[in-house]
């Protein structure tokens, strides 16, 4: 692999992903980060799409669910 | 989303109305959602006459979840232990944050009271009234508000604010009753989020799980605060 291309890989693997949709969050997208409601240890990611339409995300640790 | 229309207002007073009106008939919601020792954040009676359950005759697929009933009236009811697991888990939520950094918003009458005093209370920044664009997204608006949360009283009331939030990438905490969808809202306490005496125990009951969050009031204590502090006072002209 090139330095190059293995640069950009390791870019898309550091950005965050969307805790609903498992997206990648690009950051120039509209999206927003908080702490699990909860247990307050995981950080949960929304994307624009799943805020907009309300769909659900889970804390992977403690099982929270919201909005 | 559109802007509210003169029709939306119209069914809003008319839904206040009706809350107000039910109250009178929550005793028997209170018989049947009665569970023997359970722990809720006040008297169950107490939340029930307040009419904190009381939806309205709409219900969004978004909302059923936290719904417990249609009554044969039409109107939906929700559930109050869901109610109140929410006021906790949004107090710690809110009580990670610095408190000026919590901004709650309130276009509704009813809210403004009880928002002000929440903020009086917590050291949150309330902004009331009519909401001014830019607040949260404008970098050069001078007032701008630099909020880390922001939490509505109405996600459909507050439309404005749950834009700008979404825009500045900001979490939003909403008071949603059985007729709000979801959309820009990333937690929801679901409540009667129109009526006077709903809206005061509701804020009074998270400005004291806040502070019992927080450390600044020990768990069996009360704020200094009523729930009468907390509730919009009508003017003789409203009440005729
Ligand atoms: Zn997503
Ligand atoms: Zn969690």
């Amino acid at each position: 692999m090139s330095s190059k291309m293995k640069e950009s890989v390791e870019t898309v693997l550091n950005m965050p992903t969307c805790t609903s949709c498992n997206r990648v969050i690009s950051p120039g997208q509209e999206a927003t980060k908080f702490s699990c409601p909860s247990c307050g240890e995981i950080v949960i990611w929304r994307c624009n799409r799943c805020r907009k339409f309300g769909r659900p995300y889970q804390c992977p640790k403690c099982g929270f669910t919201g909005p | 989303m559109s802007e509210k229309t003169e029709k939306d207002e119209v069914e809003e007073a008319e839904e206040t109305k009706d809350a107000k009106e039910e109250v009178k008939e929550n005793v028997d919601d209170a018989e049947v959602g009665l569970v023997v020792g359970e722990d809720l954040l006040l008297p169950r009676d107490t939340l029930l006459s307040a009419g904190i359950h009381i939806g309205t005759r709409m219900k969004t697929k978004d909302m059923s979840q936290f719904i417990y009933r249609v009554r044969p009236d039409g109107l939906f009811v929700l559930d109050v232990k869901k109610t109140d697991d929410r006021i906790r888990t949004v107090a710690k939520f809110l009580a990670r944050f610095e408190p000026s950094k919590i901004a709650v918003v309130s276009a509704r009458l009813y809210g403004q009271t009880p928002v002000k005093k929440f903020c009086e209370v917590t050291g949150a920044t309330p902004l009331i009234g009519r909401f001014v664009p830019g607040m949260f997204s404008n970098p050069l608006y001078p007032n701008r508000i630099d909020a880390a949360v922001v939490v509505v009283s109405d996600p459909k009331a507050d439309v404005q604010a749950v834009k700008e939030a979404a825009a500045a990438g900001v979490p939003v905490v909403g008071l949603c009753s059985t007729d709000n969808e979801f959309t820009g809202v990333d937690l929801v306490i679901p409540t009667n989020n129109k009526g006077r005496r709903a809206l005061a125990v509701i804020f009074w009951l998270l400005a004291r799980q806040v502070l019992r969050e927080r450390g600044e009031l020990p768990p069996d204590q009360n704020l200094t605060q009523t729930i009468d502090d907390f509730e919009a006072k009508v003017t003789k002209e409203e009440e005729t």
